[in-house]
């Protein structure tokens, strides 16, 4: 993505990027960890999500894409640890920009929660 | 890997801008993946998210604000729609007359000879709109290339020579 690009996504609003779909808000999820590449995003999805959520290739990647373009995560030009591991692989990270949309998704989906915990519904569902 | 081979090929269906950039790493995660039992499921998910994502990328591809169209590429493929759209009519009124006549559809009623020929025509018409279409749409993505390439040079990922 060229400098003006970049500088493009910068001046968006984090709240601009919201509501993200699951596969997105997964992924942001996986590298709010840390740098990983895409069969360690997916296995990290998998494991955090308790085997109910399974990335597949054609989804995972669809949506690195979008990340990479909306300048939410960034690849990585140089390996976390080569000797530990196959060089081809990308690895991508979150940007700035990415954790604060992620924190505002986060912030966004608690006042949900909160809304729905409040509703007669859920209140008497509740165990005593 | 034979199903590897396969997924690779499913792949070619995907934009050529998407499928260059991570079609490598989709067949590495696809190889990973792989399970050693239940393979028929593996593959019913991994067909599933093909029919699902290859459009949504597709869709994301044609509604780029950077798209670039090739008019003389555009004016080729129409010139070249009418010319086989014309051979596709003729071949198809010929081939629904030769099936008349030697008896295919034996009936003497004016109705299944009417309703054989429209059959032709409309299957041909059909074959004549599906590669107008396509050949269309490959002019109108032709200059889709120097885009990525220059977007690639500019942000220092290849190097002009």
């Amino acid at each position: 993505m060229g400098k003006r690009a970049a500088s493009k996504v910068e001046q968006k609003a984090p709240e601009e990027f919201l509501p993200l779909t699951p596969a997105v808000f997964h992924i942001l999820v996986a590298l709010g960890d840390g740098e990983a590449h895409g069969y360690a995003i997916m296995q990290n999805v998998l494991t955090r999500t308790g085997g109910t959520v399974r990335l597949s290739a054609g989804t995972l990647y669809g949506a690195v894409s979008r990340l990479l373009e909306g300048g939410l995560i960034t690849e990585l030009e140089e390996r976390p640890d080569p000797e530990m591991d196959d060089t081809r692989r990308r690895y991508y990270r979150l940007s700035d920009m990415g954790g604060r949309v992620l924190a505002a998704e986060i912030h966004r989906l608690s006042d949900l929660i909160r809304a729905a915990r409040a509703t007669k519904a859920v209140q008497k569902m509740r165990p005593a | 890997m034979r199903g590897e081979f396969l997924y690779g090929a499913l792949l070619y269906l995907y934009p050529k801008p998407f499928r260059t950039r991570f079609g490598e790493e989709m067949i590495r995660l696809f190889r990973e993946c792989y399970p050693d039992s239940r393979v028929g499921r593996y593959w019913l998910d991994s067909l599933r998210d093909f029919f699902v994502s290859a459009p949504r990328e597709w869709r994301r591809e044609i509604c780029r604000p950077d798209r670039a169209i090739d008019y003389t590429g555009l004016a080729d493929a129409i010139m070249c729609f009418i010319v086989v759209g014309t051979l596709l009519v003729g071949w198809g009124m010929a081939g629904a007359s030769f099936a008349i006549n030697i008896g295919v559809i034996s009936s003497d009623s004016i109705f299944w000879r009417q309703a054989a020929a429209s059959l032709f025509m409309a299957l041909t018409l059909f074959i004549g709109a599906i590669v107008g279409v396509l050949s269309t749409w490959a002019a109108t993505r032709s200059g889709r290339i120097d885009t990525t390439c220059s977007r690639l040079i500019t942000s220092g990922r290849i190097t002009a020579r």
